[in-house]
């Protein structure tokens, strides 16, 4: 099976570096960042990573938008989106849940539920087009 | 003295001589008078130049200085009017052996005295500030009361000296009157003064004494017939004018008058009034009861007039006083009356909402300011508090509304209605209300710095904590063992961190409001049963057996905060119990609530500790933190999260034998002061039938909650009864209960006449499509347990059908008005008639019609307006509309008026009015079925399953 890639975009350097390695190391993921929704819809595009880990807030354009733009586009549509979150309230998390992320995760994390969080996406996701593909 | 630098030469030389000419005059004839004969025809002629003199001086001040001309001009006059009867008397009088009595110049004499005495009340208005009404009647109170002693006093004998002819004594008696009168005028003055006597004032007092004591001896001159003109007698006179020329010419001073208290005033005229009778009354001026009489009852009518003005004054400085009240109070302050129509607003309350003074009297309050919620749906009148307190007669307050301004934006506001009741009635209300936009600004401020700090504390935090998980998972690579010791203590400590901040926020956040309870129908196990789910493991782990015994008990709480609660309490058995041991959790219903326990077997809590263990920070012993890992505030967050549902949270505990946190919350939610609370008891009345009463109960809370009139049934009998007895507006029906069904209870019900018609709707934990399908009148199926929106979806949906159709006519013409209103409910449609533009605006809100008569004639154009508002309603902008006119429109006309498709154009000449009445009962029949069929289309609200 091909090495899964993930992208991470979140606008704090250390913490791409940390959940990098974290993902590199214990999932055996590929993994590139972004440092702004921009970016990250950018390289989304280009890359088409399995699956992108999206910070809630950041200057410029804040995760939900970007996830926002990543369903309007045709080609990003699909990829699962875990979002990433200091907010930890009920309610926050409502509204998160209801845009239609694959998960939300809540800031900060314990490190190794980050790979587990991800692989539970991974593995949903490449159900999904198996059924697909079986109908 | 007066500067006179500013005249010319000419005047100066002019204004010295008369004054040397005059005193000069004056010295020789005191000498003359004094130590010889002044009755020689030279100083006759001396005498009477010297009251032209003097009076010239005070007609040259008045002519040359600004200011206090009239007063001088009148002394000036007086002083020449006295001289020229001095001139007549001796030029016709003297020689003749018995003048006449009163003469020619006694005429002359009583004028200049008149002038006098007006001269003097004109100088009291020049300089004195501050007399008012009341005062001056004080004045004249006192001087006549003087007036009418000294009348009792004096008459007597004058009359006795004078033979009694009536213009003898009046000639006689009115120079002592008008010195009396000048003189009390001035003593008055002097009082009110505060006894300053300023030059002029000084002279002038002096003046008139010495004026007055020439009178008193004029008198008995004449009486005893030895008056004789030019002796030491007429010095009095013309020294008195001496000084009246004097005063002329001091600087004027002015000063401010004290207020006499108006009790003062009237004593001390009572008083004088009283001796005047009472010499009266004893008789001791025989003859003179006219006069004195006279005077006296002109003193007690003064007094009378006096003691008026006082109350007047009084009444009126009270009302000024609470109006000034009113105006400068900070807070709006809004009077209404039992109808909700405004009879006083005060200045606060116009600025915030941007209106005139007097704008609002006479307009509904809520219409005009109420009219829509924070979230832009509109608010009807029956959930507006403020009309709530004037239907229920209870205060009621709300801390989170908005009033709208009239030029349409919000503005937050908290506001309290106090109903006044009189006698046990309803006349009103206060609503008193405060802008807190200020507040709100200051809330958002601290939330936006809570979330920030919260997000600013979070985000190192997250590099932290992963850097130090990956070291501590080995998957970087092996650790010696020291530095695997330092990582681990190193990881717990960021975790505690974590926690702390979480619960700091947290606590932060629900002490100031801000954690709003988002409170819905739940059960009680249900949460015991998520809370005991997350920490199995962690019970596992400390080798401690986690046991629920709990029962279905529904409650109306917020799910989340009471998990939160549970899993600090259970969390905290845990860590405290010993190995092997077990921790139970429970919940009961009890009375009203609902009581969970959670028990553990650890070492328990002293007794002492018992209620300070719920305060921030305070464990039972200190080491307990490091060891435990706890922040310290869990019990805290327990206990607002508890007190914010309305409940209690204790401890129950033997140290060394365990312990038990219990705590209580109401099976039914407190009213948040939202919308829809303790609302008018004039909503849909909802019969609610299932044989488990706690069902019934929440059931019945969350109707009531949201305004509807709540009757309760146990069993489909009961049900039957009372559907019968009270005609509800719908029903909610239980199917599975024993003793008759839901289905045969439903099949009685349509069978009787009287609920044949009632809206049912089924609840059930069956689904639809399991049990038989039933007919009308059974409208809906709402499956246990039940999802709050499908409720009330289902509700309004049932409660609609049955409601009339209601028409809003605007005609000013009443008598139209009336054959119009007889129309429609002669047709069972509820009529509404507003006379004006503004009213039917009004209305147009507060009703809610399905359909608008208007006739466009009304005065101002007002049916253009009319349509204009409509439009712009978000509601109402598509409403059905008759439009009627005298004569045809044209289409320029047309288009301004068409609202939507449904707006018909009817003329009134050109149609009868049976032909009115069938077109516009068409119309409504058409809207009516649409009506009917749009509501029947609207996609069910599907229930949530929990």
């Amino acid at each position: 099976m091909s090495q899964k890639h993930i992208l991470l975009v979140d606008d704090e350097d250390d913490i791409r570096e940390v959940a990098g390695i974290t993902l590199e190391a214990v999932g055996g993921w590929r993994v590139s960042t972004a440092r702004s929704g921009s970016e990250g819809v950018a390289k989304a595009i280009a890359e088409r990573p399995d699956a992108i880990l999206l910070d809630v807030m950041m200057p410029g354009i804040d995760g939900p938008t970007t996830f926002g733009l990543l369903q309007a586009e045709p080609s990003t549509r699909e990829i699962p989106v875990i979002l990433l979150t200091a907010k930890a309230q009920g309610a926050d998390l409502r509204y998160f849940a209801e845009l239609g992320v694959a998960g939300v995760l809540t800031k900060p994390f314990d490190p190794m539920s980050l790979p587990e969080r991800v692989a539970e996406v991974l593995a949903a996701a490449a159900e999904r087009s198996r059924v697909e593909k079986a109908e | 003295m007066l500067s006179l630098d500013r005249f010319s030469r000419t005047v100066r030389i002019a204004v010295y001589l008369l004054w040397t000419a005059g005193l000069a005059g004056l010295a020789v004839f005191a000498l003359a008078a004094a130590f010889g004969d002044a009755t020689a025809s030279g100083f006759q002629a001396l005498y009477v130049c010297l009251p032209f003199v003097f009076g010239a001086l005070c007609i040259l001040r008045a002519a040359l200085i600004h200011g206090e001309r009239a007063v001088w001009a009148l002394f000036g006059m007086g002083m020449l009017f006295f001289g020229s009867g001095y001139a007549y008397y001796f030029r016709f009088q003297q020689h003749l052996d018995s003048p006449p009595y009163p003469s020619v110049a006694d005429a002359q004499w009583i004028t200049s005295w008149f002038l006098l005495l007006a001269a003097v009340m004109f100088l009291i208005r020049a300089r004195l500030v501050g007399l008012r009404r009341a005062l001056w009647i004080d004045v004249v109170v006192a001087a006549l009361a003087l007036a009418a002693v000294a009348a009792a006093l004096l008459v007597d004998s004058l009359i006795a000296s004078t033979g009694g002819s009536v213009e003898a004594v009046a000639t006689g008696l009115s120079y002592p009157l008008l010195d009396l009168l000048m003189i009390s005028v001035v003593l008055v003055v002097f009082a009110l003064g505060k006894w300053r006597l300023s030059r002029t004032w000084a002279l002038i007092w002096c003046g008139l004494m010495i004026q007055a004591a020439g009178d008193v001896i004029y008198l008995y001159q004449v009486a005893g017939e030895t008056y004789e003109g030019g002796t030491l007698l007429d010095l009095t006179y013309v020294t008195a004018m001496s000084l009246y020329a004097l005063a002329a010419w001091q600087k004027p001073v002015v000063t401010r008058s004290r207020q006499l208290e108006g009790v003062t005033a009237l004593a001390i005229a009572a008083a004088l009034a009283l001796i005047g009778l009472i010499l009266i009354a004893f008789d001791h001026v025989r003859g003179t009861n006219d006069v004195a009489f006279a005077l006296a009852m002109l003193t007690l009518i003064a007094a009378f007039a006096r003691a008026a003005t006082t109350y007047a004054d009084v009444s009126k400085r009270f009302l000024i006083q609470n109006e000034s009240i009113l105006n400068s109070a900070g807070e709006g302050i809004y009077g209404i009356d039992s109808d909700g129509i405004v009879t006083f607003a005060n200045p606060a309350a116009m600025r915030m909402t941007g209106h005139e003074i007097g704008e609002l009297d006479g307009r509904y309050l809520h219409e005009v300011i109420h009219h829509t919620r924070p979230d832009g749906t509109p608010c009807l009148v029956d959930e507006c508090p403020m009309m709530a307190s004037l239907e229920d007669g209870v205060v009621h307050r709300r801390a989170d509304d908005v009033y709208w301004r009239k030029d349409g934006t919000s503005l937050p506001i908290e506001y309290t209605t106090t109903p006044i009741v009189e006698h046990g009635e309803v006349k009103g209300a206060v609503v008193v209300c405060k802008d807190v936009s200020e507040r709100r600004e200051l809330e958002r401020t601290k939330d936006e710095f809570t979330s920030v700090v919260s997000h600013e504390l979070r985000t190192p935090l997250t590099s932290i904590r992963g850097s130090l998980g990956l070291l501590e998972s080995g998957v970087l690579g092996p650790l010696p063992e020291k530095g695997q010791r330092m990582i681990e203590i190193a990881v717990q400590n960021t975790d505690r961190l974590v926690r702390l901040i979480n619960d700091i926020l947290d606590i932060e956040r629900m002490d100031h409001g801000e954690g709003v309870m988002h409170k819905e129908p739940t059960d009680a196990a249900e949460l015991i049963a998520r809370a005991t789910e997350g920490l199995q493991s962690f019970a596992a782990e400390a080798q401690v057996t986690l046991r629920a015994e709990t029962a279905s008990v529904p409650l109306v709480a917020d799910p989340d905060r009471v998990i939160q609660t549970l899993t600090n309490l259970i969390s905290n058995a845990v860590k405290f119990s010993p190995p092997a041991s077990t921790v139970r959790v429970s919940c009961a219903r009890d009375d009203g609530e609902v009581l969970f326990c959670v028990t553990d077997e650890g070492r328990g809590i002293p007794a002492d500790k018992h209620e300070s263990i719920f305060e921030r920070f305070q464990q039972v012993d200190a080491s307990d933190s490091r060891e435990k890992g706890g922040t310290g505030l869990g019990l805290a967050i327990c206990r607002t999260i508890v007190e914010n549902h309305g409940g209690r949270i204790w401890v129950e505990s033997v140290a060394g034998e365990g312990s038990r946190f219990s705590f209580v919350l109401p099976a039914l939610a407190e009213p948040d002061h939202e919308y829809g609370d303790r609302a008018v008891s004039g909503g849909p009345a909802v019969l609610i039938c299932d044989d488990d009463a706690s069902v019934v109960e929440v059931v019945g809370a969350m109707l009531e909650l949201r305004g509807y009139r709540v009757i309760k049934a146990a069993s489909g009998e009961q049900a039957l009864e009372r559907a019968i007895a009270e005609r509800p507006d719908a029903i909610l029906l239980d199917l599975l209960m024993p003793g008759i069904s839901g289905w045969e209870t439903a099949a009685a019900l349509s069978q009787r006449h009287e609920t044949s018609d009632i809206p049912i709707v089924f609840l059930s934990v069956l689904s639809e499509g399991e049990g038989e399908t039933p007919g009308e009148p059974v409208l809906d199926w709402l499956e246990k347990p039940i999802d709050e929106r499908a409720l009330f979806a289902a509700l309004e949906r049932a409660v609609s059908r049955r409601d009339p159709f209601k028409v809003l006519v605007v005609e000013d013409d009443r008598d139209l008005a009336g054959i119009l209103t007889a129309i429609f409910e002669s047709h069972g449609i509820e009529t509404f008639v507003a006379s004006s533009g503004v009213q039917a605006i009004e209305l147009a809100q507060r009703v809610l019609p399905d359909l608008v008569v208007l006739d466009i004639g009304l005065p101002e154009a007002d049916g253009f307006e009319v349509v204009d508002w409509l439009r712009r309603h978000e509601r109402l902008n598509a409403l059905p509309m008759v439009v009627y006119t005298a004569n045809d429109l044209d289409e320029a006309d047309r288009e301004r008026l068409r609202l939507g498709d449904t707006t018909e154009f009817l003329t009134k000449s050109r149609i009868s009015p049976q032909h009115f009445e069938r077109r516009v009962m068409a119309l409504i029949a058409r809207l009516s079925h649409d009506r009917i069929r749009e509501r029947e289309d609207e996609p069910e609200a599907h229930p949530v399953g929990r």
